[in-house]
């Protein structure tokens, strides 16, 4: 086992990242305690060692032409305006049937009520989802 | 809202480093490519939420850390998902030949896949960082004496894995022993 006090300074020895006081407060121990002799030949490897086994992995030339494809294939998927056609037909077809059931069910004065009441949820169920997808590029 | 020529010199200005970011945590150098793709995916949906409350870098590297990490997140799930008891096997056969081999044998590449994550991730961008704890600590969003001691926890892991290597001085030759 090295001495604690001096892994870090021959770990710091190893990459050449040392004051001269400290490499040779280093040079003078290492020059007398064998355990971190030993520590300083094994750690010498390591350092050696660890550039060539990490490598140097690079990006492919055309990564910058990858993402601009994605994101465009991104945006016309997000910009389709199938998923608010869809949901208008929706909001119609529950309308309709309200149309139908609710005059035998409620006065004119209400049915006015709900139909306008209808009409401010689609509006803003609309308006949410346009937010949040940006479509008015805020 | 940016257009394409803005976002494309951001691309230029960021790829390389997301790219070793993702690199570091995932370990591979096509995963860490579709990674970073994934992760200006990504930063092209957040920007018009960008409103300028840290400095550029520091956003870009919090969405490509938490991209990185989501992506590792659900490659867990997966795993975990489709384990069967062929897979465990095979695993556990791989394992066992793995023990079974000589230390000597085993490379700095094992001896890395071997130590802690963190260390492993920190020790990593270090190198493809040209050994710089500034780089380090912004890419991963770490104080810099946190890098250092990551850097230095990993480095005496691999020694303290090096060291377990037999000598390879004074071993009897078998092929001599068996001749006499």
């Amino acid at each position: 086992m090295p001495c604690r006090q001096f892994e870090d300074l021959i770990l710091d020895y190893c990459e050449d990242a040392l004051a001269p006081e400290d490499r040779l407060r280093v040079e003078t121990h290492i020059a007398e305690c064998l355990p971190c002799r030993a520590f300083l030949e094994i750690q010498r490897e390591v350092e050696a060692a660890l550039p060539a086994a990490i490598g140097r992995p690079a990006l492919s030339p055309a990564f910058r032409e990858r993402v601009l494809r994605r994101i465009a294939g991104q945006d016309r998927e997000s910009r389709s305006w199938l998923p608010l056609a869809l949901d208008a037909i929706g909001f119609s077809a529950l309308a309709a049937m309200a149309g139908i059931l609710l005059p035998a069910l409620v006065s004119p004065a209400q049915l006015v009520w709900i139909v306008f009441g209808a009409c401010a949820a689609f509006l803003w169920w609309t308006g949410f989802r346009m937010l949040r997808e940006n479509r008015f590029h805020l | 809202m940016v257009d394409v020529p803005e976002f494309e010199s951001l691309i230029e200005r960021f790829q390389g480093k997301v790219f070793r970011l993702a690199y570091s945590m995932v370990g591979d150098r096509a995963a860490a490519e579709d990674l970073s793709q994934e992760v200006f995916v990504r930063i092209w949906k957040a920007l018009p939420g960008y409103r300028g409350e840290s400095s550029l870098a520091t956003w870009v590297f919090a969405i490509a850390r938490n991209a990185c990490l989501s992506r590792r997140r659900r490659e867990a799930a997966r795993r975990a998902a489709s384990l069967d008891v062929a897979a465990v096997r095979a695993e556990a056969e791989s394992l066992h030949a793995r023990e079974d081999r000589h230390p000597r044998e085993l490379d700095m590449r094992d001896l890395l896949a071997r130590i802690s994550e963190k260390h492993r991730r920190v020790l990593t961008l270090y190198y493809l960082e040209d050994r710089s704890y500034e780089q380090v600590a912004e890419l991963l969003g770490l104080p810099v004496g946190t890098v250092k001691t990551h850097l230095h926890r990993g480095k005496k892991e691999l020694g303290a894995l090096l060291a377990r290597r037999p000598k390879e001085e004074g071993l009897p030759c078998p092929a001599v022993n068996s001749k006499t």
